[in-house]
């Protein structure tokens, strides 16, 4: 329960009742596994100081907070970085022992798709935005997944993809769209008018949140983020990704990808937040 | 978490040497934690450091580096006298972390060498007497360091400071040659091919023709304090890939090191540029020197990514065209490749390492 209490004052969560905090049936559940969400945190900053270029410099030569590592050193927005800096930096983001420093746009998604959808599987799954280039992986069996600029998404017919989804729809099995909102209204409007539109997930950025019901937090270099759930909350995809408030807005951190490392990352030129964790489900969510 | 060592109250310790011929007193500086002493640009100056010398390359090279790395300078007493870098090699080092402690292990050796540089000897002494690797700088170090501190690699002995290396169960062994090309005889770029093999001078000067006649293309020597350092470090990991064959293969200049780096006055880059897009498409980095400048890097695009052929032969067109000048004496075109750089009028210079037991 300590923790539990320390991570509520930590973070800023308005429960001042302790009676109604012990009575909260997740309080339990929730005390340890924000402690071991906040473990795989402090795991991802310790190795990344110890093996990846881009952080050791940083926090060694500028500091950080959250842990401090060098003492004395705490920088500025406790050591999270801007994601256009980190991008000018990505030939650092691999650790020593080598790595891709390619960001993967599309990471996080398969995970997702289930929550965002209230389905199990859509038999395609394309993905329309500009940043992503590859196509999402780890994807349900059965499921395949494309991706479309959006300038072709108007292109109706002679794109492969358009074609594919025209194909899929025909034969009565469930197409999927994610980007935003008005690339897939494009997408739409380009299928041909007697099929059913396909289901669609629209991309919520966290500097331009959307208003659901449904919706992905999604940001370029990082991936997929979080999913806006039926509570109305956007709900972080907390076993992957760790959210931290600093002064510069909220920092993200990939959890399970080593290359590139992604360390508190501040998206969208650092939006100012909160974490809480969710009275419905208990899980962590955003707010800004 | 890393803190500075238990024992530096004021960070750099000062003790006395006893028994020494000409070294009083003594300083070990570990540049993660402690400050620039007052008197190191003039110790640079001085001394001839390059700029890979300047106590922001150290502090940033030193926290990214696999070892710890101490800075010792030795005092007489009218000044320093001396100053030395090298690596703590022990047992906890590891091929793919940064160092995870201030010390390194409680035994250990020590890698005597220039700071992120193998075609420059990691010391200086004022009476340039390589001995003093030993007599007084190896002394200091078992004292500061403890009784641990067993073996003294010392890097880039020329032939004179090979041989001057007495000590007991010793072990010398001809490394890598460097090589240098002297340029203060010529009065041109043109004297100086005149000099070279009629097929490397037509190479060189059709070579020339191609990169002027590039409109997409365009060579710029000076300074790089303006230039992006994530820029420089991508385009340098290109070369830097390419080099792993040797057993421990060094780590590449980061853009933390690189944005000190490139800020010091005694940088000079010989960039090719997209003129339109500021790009690089090719870069060679020169640690300037009052004689005898060194080209520390050089790197390419691949070609599907912007690059030119040949531009790496161009650019020692462009190295010699720098010394001519600025009045130096010469150029140091390091390791490797020594048939190839003998074409463009180098010579080489012996360079030995010696391995001494320290008791």
């Amino acid at each position: 329960m300590r923790a539990w209490a320390t991570f509520r004052r930590n973070h800023g969560i308005p429960c001042t009742n302790p009676v109604t905090a012990v009575a909260h049936c997740s309080a339990m559940w929730n005390s340890l596994a924000f402690r071991l969400w906040r473990a795989a945190y402090l795991r991802a900053v310790s190795s990344a100081f110890a093996t990846v270029p881009l952080y050791r410099e940083t926090w060694a030569l500028h500091g950080r907070t959250d842990p401090v590592l060098v003492p004395g050193k705490t920088g500025s927005n406790g050591g999270a970085l801007p994601a256009d800096g980190v991008h000018r930096r990505l030939v650092d983001t691999a650790p020593l022992a080598g790595g891709s420093t390619e960001p993967d746009p599309a990471r996080g998604l398969a995970g997702l798709l289930t929550r965002a959808t209230h389905r199990p599987s859509h038999r395609l799954v394309v993905i329309v935005d500009s940043d992503v280039t590859r196509p999402p992986t780890g994807l349900p069996r059965g499921s395949r997944g494309c991706v479309l600029h959006p300038d072709a998404a108007t292109a109706a017919g002679d794109e492969p993809v358009i074609r594919e989804v025209v194909d899929t729809l025909r034969r009565g099995e469930r197409v999927l769209t994610v980007g935003e909102g008005k690339d897939l209204d494009a997408l739409t409007a380009a299928l041909p008018a007697q099929l059913p539109p396909p289901d669609r997930v629209p991309h919520h950025r966290i500097d331009r949140p959307g208003t659901g019901p449904f919706g992905l937090l999604h940001d370029p270099l990082l991936g997929y983020l979080g999913v806006l759930r039926e509570c109305g909350r956007l709900h972080v995809d907390h076993w992957h990704v760790y959210v931290r408030e600093t002064a510069g807005g909220l920092a993200f951190t990939v959890l399970d990808r080593t290359s590139p490392r992604l360390v508190d990352v501040l998206i969208g030129g650092g939006v100012p937040g909160e974490v809480h964790a969710c009275p419905k489900h208990g899980s962590p969510v955003i707010e800004t | 978490m890393i803190g500075p060592p238990a024992d530096s109250g004021s960070r750099a310790a000062v003790r006395t040497l006893q028994g020494s011929a000409r070294a009083a007193h003594y300083e070990v500086f570990d540049p993660r934690f402690d400050p620039e002493p007052a008197y190191w640009s003039r110790l640079r100056a001085t001394a001839g450091l390059y700029a890979d010398w300047s106590w922001a390359a150290l502090a940033a090279q030193a926290w990214a580096a696999r070892t710890p790395q101490y800075v010792t300078v030795l005092h007489a007493d009218d000044g320093p006298c001396g100053v030395v870098w090298a690596a703590w090699v022990g047992p906890p080092t590891r091929r793919h972390r940064f160092a995870l402690t201030t010390r390194g292990g409680r035994i250990g050796g020590l890698d005597v060498r220039a700071p992120n540089n193998a075609s420059a000897p990691g010391w200086w002494f004022a009476d340039g007497t390589g001995q003093r690797l030993l007599t007084d700088y190896a002394p200091a170090m078992r004292d500061r360091l403890g009784g641990g501190s067993r073996l003294l690699l010392a890097r880039q002995l020329g032939d004179t400071d090979a041989a001057a290396v007495s000590a007991p169960l010793r072990i010398v062994r001809p490394t890598e040659p460097i090589s240098m090309l002297d340029t203060a005889s010529f009065e041109s770029v043109e004297h100086w091919q005149s000099e070279l093999r009629a097929t490397r001078r037509r190479s060189l000067t059709q070579i020339e023709r191609t990169v002027d006649d590039d409109p997409h293309l365009e060579v710029r020597t000076g300074p790089m304090a303006d230039t992006d350092a994530g820029e420089v470090a991508t385009l340098l990991r290109h070369n830097a890939e390419k080099h792993h064959d040797v057993p421990i293969v060094p780590l590449p200049m980061f853009t933390g090191y690189l944005e000190h780096l490139l800020r010091q006055p005694d940088v000079v880059g010989v960039r090719y540029v997209d003129p339109v897009s500021g790009a690089l498409r090719a870069l060679a980095l020169i640690l300037d020197h009052p004689q005898w400048p060194v080209i520390r890097s050089w790197s390419t695009l691949p070609l599907h990514r912007g690059g030119r052929r040949n531009l790496y032969f161009d650019m020692y067109t462009q190295a010699v065209r720098f010394a001519l000048a600025s009045g130096k004496k010469g150029i140091v075109l390091g390791k490797k490749m020594t048939e190839l750089k003998r074409t463009f009028g180098a010579r080489t210079v012996a360079q030995h390492a010696a391995l001494v037991p320290l008791h």
